[in-house]
């Protein structure tokens, strides 16, 4: 008896919703839609693809086709919640095993995301501020600690900027917004990106609220992408 | 010189923003199970080959800025920096 092949998981759905026709996934295999019943709820759809073992694409391209996959689930009009990159089970019974298990955390995570979109504001900070400081090549211990606390004054004059830049978006969004995550990079180059869970009709109205910031006083670009499916706001509990 | 400078720092932040979606697609999103099969060390290869990408999205992104100033759509266009004076 043949094995069956391991079923990828790309996105949940709380409704049946078919894949567009001829859609792949990784490895170029079809993805189909798992119907996986629910008693009191309906019905959970899973988005899933046949993909041998091996044959995950691990770079970044993967990563990219995984998102593909996501973005079209997000155009049938009804949100997914995304599944992290990666999550690859036995068969399609263990898939739906699983989701069956993680019900009562899936359910509220469903109502978080429903009718919304993730929409993303990346700013650069200032060039002079992100002078690499490092503690290496350095002659004497004295000179040493100099450069560690230049690293942490840096630092924390980074994240006051950060702090800056997500009060005046945060203004400009205003209650568009319905929840809200800061990330701060310090490498390669220092720059704070901030996802806000908008709903789907908002997204002109958002993209205007920020047009602002980039004709103003504040320095580097600040580049708005979106919409994509909720990455950053599909958490399960436990 | 100005204008330069905009540009650049404006295709540096595409790139950041395009990066920054990948990251999530790697980071974030529902994990149902304990069987993911792409271990940690996995995901440090998958960032390692993320800086090579990003290097490759640089003409995407000029292409998107070209677009725009061509009147492109503005979907899922970034904005344009700020013009800086000098």
């Amino acid at each position: 008896m043949v094995d069956p092949m391991p079923t990828y998981l790309y996105c949940l759905l709380n409704e049946k919703a078919d894949p567009p026709h001829g859609l792949t996934g990784l490895a170029e295999m079809a993805v189909r839609q798992l119907v996986v019943p629910v008693a009191t709820e309906g019905v959970i759809a899973a988005w899933v693809s046949d993909v041998a073992r091996g044959e995950v694409e691990r770079g970044p391209e993967g990563a990219r086709t995984h998102d593909s996959v996501c973005a079209a689930a997000l155009a049938t009009g009804t949100t997914p919640l995304p599944a992290r990159f990666g999550q690859l089970f036995d068969s399609d019974e263990a898939c739906a095993t699983h989701l069956a298990e993680r019900l009562p955390d899936l359910l509220p995570a469903f109502r978080r995301v429903a009718g919304a979109v993730e929409m993303a504001v990346t700013a650069l900070l200032p060039a002079s501020a992100a002078a690499p400081v490092t503690a290496t090549g350095v002659a004497t211990g004295r000179e040493y600690l100099l450069r560690l606390r230049e690293a942490h004054r840096h630092e924390a004059e980074l994240a006051s900027m950060s702090a800056h830049l997500r009060e005046r978006i945060a203004d400009a969004v205003g209650g568009l917004s319905r929840e809200e995550a800061v990330r701060l990079s310090l490498t390669p180059r220092p720059h704070v990106a901030i996802s806000h869970l908008i709903a789907r009709a908002g997204e002109g109205a958002y993209r205007r609220a920020l047009a602002p910031l980039a004709t103003g006083s504040e320095p580097g670009a600040v580049v708005v992408t979106g919409p994509t499916a909720p990455y950053t706001f599909a958490t399960l509990d436990s | 010189m100005a204008a330069d400078e905009a540009r650049t720092d404006f295709e540096e932040g595409a790139r950041l923003a395009l990066g920054d979606l990948l990251n999530r697609v790697l980071d974030k999103g529902v994990v149902i199970s304990g069987t993911v099969t792409i271990s940690v060390a996995d995901v440090d290869l998958i960032q390692l080959g993320l800086n090579l990408y990003l290097t490759a999205l640089e003409g995407h992104a000029r292409s998107r800025l070209e677009s725009r100033s061509h009147g492109g759509s503005d979907a899922d266009i970034p904005l344009l920096p700020p013009q800086r004076e000098g």
